[in-house]
């Protein structure tokens, strides 16, 4: 046998040996005890990263052929998520903000612009660039405090839907806890606009020349859309503080960043947009939709992750695109290519149906067909890919958090021309909503409410909630327990009914200092993942420790 | 372990003491929440960590949680995995090379001088009945002196069809539009199966290399019609093969009583051109009348008239993702003495683009009748199928063009195709056998009659 024949043995049979013997180790997960992390301090002062360049082309060959192989065919679970607290949570960070449950609906409608007014009450708007041509023309403006936009508009014939969809799309996800750019929708008349001196345009042999009053014209009857008062229509998003240096990629860290210690694929907080990205149909999320600013704040310099260009969400990318199947399989899709083949179109996908919401200023935007659990974006992303129950159940609590009237305050900043398609879009985000919700939550036996422990003469009761009851929704579950010990052994077990609550005797727990409750919901469909507590004893009591959702 | 525990616990006491007081800060502001806060929110004792420090508070980091059969499975689809990446990676890898140093730019700006930048493609190809065809290179640019006019160069060895040098220029689309090109090929053993009851399935062979110009002007009065008016002229230098049968052994009246034609002409072609758009059309019609007149240059050729019609039809079935596909093409010579006229000139079906499941160039003769049915489907994003039947049968006289004579091959075919690419494969089956094809779109054929 050669030599490079046992080194391909060995690196063959070397997955499978680590996995026997991970697969047998079976020693059970325990918590120490101590605080849990609601922030992580990863704003620390670091030297200015060089800029992370995307290229296009390339990008696309990964994303049809190299990423979906590289996950495709790899049939391990994803590892659990890193950037998780001692309760599955998801700490505030430069990737992400724990606002959620903080926001009232009129914090939704204004978005991470706040109270600011915006663009509208600082006319007349400088132009200072342009780009002509191309796939995306639009204005780089300044308002008359001297804060700088970039404008978007909507996509030839398809007037209102992109624009809204932006405005829309990122105030709800920046309700999910994700950095977004101030993105709003403007009206403005030709007259608000002047040309700076400065700004210029590259033409079609690269040469920057200066930017002219037809050219404007140009862009504007070619592509803004008019509402009945004959005002321009435009989405305005605000320049983000710090220097862009480029995405985050897909998968690891970024090597100049110090404070970029977990990979991205193993971010909850990413791993999360599987579910928030399904509800508000964010199916172009890729690299250059993310940016990463190099940013100063209190005399420290560092990088802060954002995500950008929500244009394409709701009906937004079938708007420019007009495929049925967006939201519902890749843009090139292998498992549709390879039945697709055998199938000689005989088969009727359950979205070759579909038809606009019911509005012209919506889209393709719907919530019949819909199913969280099949919801694809455009591009296999590991981020998405990796996403676990663990991971969905800690995006549907997020989600959950919101109410009709969040959501009713976002679709206003769209500026529908028309009430109905205001109304039409609530419904179906809030339908979407509900279906997204009960999908993530029961993904694992969903009891949340886990730290809730009291002490008597008869022993220990934790009473926590079935979380679709706990968040309003309907829930048919019924919950059974086990109570296990330090070392994994099962010392009880309990069919609860329908509430989780279960009551611990002083008998069981005696001699024990760390113990563990596990239970397991059956639904319709059977048996959910199991969702396990860790308790320990301290400061003359019973404490929660730790919780571990299948998946983990 | 539990002592130890508490001991760990003891020394963490002031670290807890810090954190709460950061907690109660955060507390305060969840407290105002109007939604309903869970677990940590609810917690005395939180705390913030530099990154790179454990989150989880675990004694030993979680691991992922596979059975063995899962690894196992790991290991065996490596093999696959690590297939695909021998191709996709160093592709990717060029591809990213290709941008960073914007090669694909430079090397286009340089073929094309004086435009912008614009693709620089390459074409490839396997015709069981040819062999492998590669490293055609094609530089466009879409801006060439005047936005929107387009200089395209080719170069290509395309081994077994043809080696061939080409300029292309197409002014910006408007009422009137002038396209120019000029062209060298060369083509060994260019195929010829004989013609009539005597010798039809004997392989002759034959060396050809020819040059062709022409200028024709586009007039586009309406949005979907367009009349074109064609100016051309080609020489062709005809040699023996460098082995195998020699058309001027078995057919020396076809090879033109000189080893050389020329011939000057002109075409008028009126198109009207009702396809929807996109990559793939699914619905609407093609409609596409030609005549024109052939001169012969040399007193051994005779000259021809030549005429062509072709109707092209789509039936939308279901939403543009399943239609049915319908094409008929007639097409022929007229001279006094057809006899005369080289068979270079002639009618062939056969190959890739018409007649397949036949060789290329296996039939020919001085008319033609092609009719074309598929059924096409849509696979996935960017990629179509379709079930085909193509009947085709060529005789000397238009007249004599019979339906009972149609030579008939089915197949199957299917077709990806961005913006930047397009790649096609089918396989084919008539009496004759199985004939496949994959390559990239055709890049380096113009279907003309100037390019017989």
């Amino acid at each position: 046998m050669s030599a490079a024949w046992q080194s391909w043995t060995g690196k063959l049979l070397a997955p499978v040996v680590l996995g026997l013997l991970v697969a047998c180790a079976g020693e059970p997960v325990r918590f120490s005890d101590g605080p849990v992390v609601v922030r992580i301090a990863d704003e620390q002062d670091i030297p200015e990263p060089g800029e992370q360049d995307f290229w296009r082309y390339s990008h696309h060959v990964n994303n049809f052929v190299s990423r979906p192989a590289r996950l495709g065919l790899d049939p391990l679970p994803p590892k659990p998520a890193l950037d998780v607290n001692r309760f599955g949570e998801v700490p505030s960070s430069s990737w992400y903000e724990n606002r959620t449950s903080t926001l009232s609906p009129r914090d939704v409608a204004l978005g991470p612009g706040g109270g600011d007014p915006g663009p509208e009450a600082f006319k007349p708007w400088t132009i200072v660039g342009m780009k002509v041509g191309g796939r995306n023309p639009g204005l780089v403006m300044e308002d008359s405090r001297g804060v700088r936009y970039i404008c978007k508009f909507d996509k030839p014939g398809e007037p209102v839907v992109a624009t809204g969809a932006g405005a829309v799309a990122a105030r709800l996800l920046w309700a999910c806890g994700y950095r977004v750019p101030d993105d709003r929708v403007v009206m403005f008349q030709r007259d608000d606009l002047v040309i700076g001196g400065g700004a210029t345009y590259t033409n079609h042999k690269g040469r920057k020349l200066p930017v002219t009053d037809e050219q404007v014209d140009e862009v504007l009857e070619g592509l803004a859309a008019r509402d009945s008062a004959g005002r321009y229509r435009s989405l305005v998003s605000r320049f983000l503080p710090g220097k862009p240096v480029g995405g985050y990629a897909y998968r690891g860290t970024r090597a100049d960043d110090p404070n970029d210690t977990i990979p991205h694929e193993n971010r909850r907080s990413l791993r999360g947009m599987r579910v928030f990205g399904a509800w508000v149909n964010h199916v172009d999320v890729k690299i250059d939709n993310t940016l990463d600013l190099y940013t100063a704040a209190d005399g420290r310099h560092f990088l802060r992750h954002y995500l950008v260009d929500f244009d394409g969400c709701l009906g937004g990318y079938w708007a420019a695109r007009h495929e049925a199947r967006i939201g519902f399989a890749y843009d090139f899709d292998w498992a549709e290519f390879a039945t697709g083949m055998i199938e000689f179109g005989l088969y009727k996908r359950p979205y070759e149906g579909l038809v606009t919401a019911g509005h012209p200023e919506i889209g393709v935007f719907e919530a019949d067909v819909y199913n969280p659990a099949t919801w694809k974006a455009n591009y296999v992303n590991d981020q998405l890919w990796s996403c676990n129950p663990a991971d969905a159940f800690w995006a549907g609590t997020v989600l959950a958090q919101l109410s009709e009237a969040h959501v009713r305050a976002a679709v206003s900043a769209g500026r529908y021309e028309d009430p109905r398609a205001e109304q039409l879009l609530t419904q179906v985000l809030v339908r979407r909503w509900e279906k997204t919700v009960d999908w993530a939550l029961s993904r694992v036996t969903p009891v949340v409410g886990l730290e809730r422990v009291t002490v008597d003469d008869d022993g220990l009761t934790i009473s926590p909630e079935d979380a679709l009851e706990f968040f309003g929704r309907p829930s048919n579950l019924r919950f059974r327990a086990a109570l296990l010990d330090v070392d994994g052994e099962t010392l009880a077990h309990w069919d609860a009914g329908d509430s989780p609550e279960v009551s611990i005797s002083n008998d069981l727990l005696s001699g024990h200092h760390y113990i563990v409750v596990e239970w397991t919901a059956t639904g319709p469909d059977g048996d959910l993942p199991s969702t396990q507590a860790h308790y320990a004893y301290g400061d003359g009591g019973w404490h929660l420790v730790g919780i571990l959702r299948d998946g983990e | 372990m539990i002592a130890q525990k508490r001991g760990r616990l003891a020394k963490k006491t002031f670290a807890r003491a810090v954190a709460m007081a950061t907690g109660l800060c955060l507390a305060v502001g969840l407290c105002a929440s109007p939604g309903k806060a869970l677990a940590s929110a609810a917690a005395d004792s939180v705390s913030v960590v530099p990154p790179g420090q454990s989150l989880r508070g675990t004694e030993q980091p979680l691991q992922r949680r596979a059975s063995p059969l899962r690894y196992a499975g790991r290991a065996v689809l490596f093999v696959p995995y690590a297939g695909i990446m021998v191709v996709a990676w160093p592709t990717e890898k060029l591809i990213e090379i290709s941008e960073r140093w914007k090669l694909n730019e430079r090397l286009s700006r340089l073929m094309v001088w004086g435009g912008k930048g614009g693709q620089v493609r390459l074409a490839f190809g396997y015709e069981s009945s040819l062999g492998l065809s590669i490293a055609g290179l094609e530089a466009t640019s879409d801006d060439f002196i005047h936005e929107g006019a387009t200089l395209r160069i080719d170069l290509a060895y395309l081994n077994n069809d043809k080696n061939l040098a080409q300029i292309y220029y197409r002014s910006p689309e408007s009422i009137l539009q002038l396209e120019t090109f000029a062209r060298f090929e060369r083509k060994e053993d260019r195929p010829f199966f004989g013609v009539g009851p005597d010798s039809p399935n004997i392989k002759y062979a034959t060396n050809r290399q020819r040059v062709v110009g022409e200028a024709s002007m586009y007039l586009r009065p309406w949005k979907s019609s367009y009349v074109v008016l064609t100016g051309y002229g080609r020489a062709q230098d005809l040699t023996d093969p460098g082995s195998g049968l020699s058309v001027r052994d078995g057919f020396p009246f076809l090879f033109s009583q000189a080893e050389a034609s020329e011939y000057v002409g002109g075409e008028l072609d009126l198109v009207i051109d009702k396809r929807n758009n996109g990559i793939y059309s699914t619905s609407g019609a093609f409609l596409r009348l030609l005549g024109g007149y052939n001169e012969a240059l040399q007193d051994a050729d005779e000259s021809y008239s030549h005429f062509a019609a072709e109707f092209q039809g789509f039936v939308n079935l279901y939403r543009h993702t399943r239609s049915l596909f319908f094409r008929a093409f007639v097409a022929g010579i007229d001279a006094d003495d057809l006899a005369r006229v080289p068979y270079t000139e002639w009618e062939r079906l056969g190959g890739k683009t018409g007649g397949r499941g036949y060789a290329r160039y296996r039939f020919a003769d001085r008319s033609q009748l092609l009719l074309t049915g598929a059924y096409r489907y849509r696979v996935t994003g960017h990629v179509q199928g379709a079930i085909f039947s193509d009947w085709g049968v060529v005789a000397r006289n238009v007249e004599d063009l019979r339906l009972a004579d149609l030579d008939p091959s089915v197949g199957i075919a299917i077709a990806a195709g961005v913006s930047q690419a397009r790649f096609r494969a089918h396989a084919a089956y008539s009496e004759e056998g199985w004939e496949f094809f994959i390559g990239n779109e055709v890049l380096l054929v113009f279907k003309s009659r100037r390019l017989r």
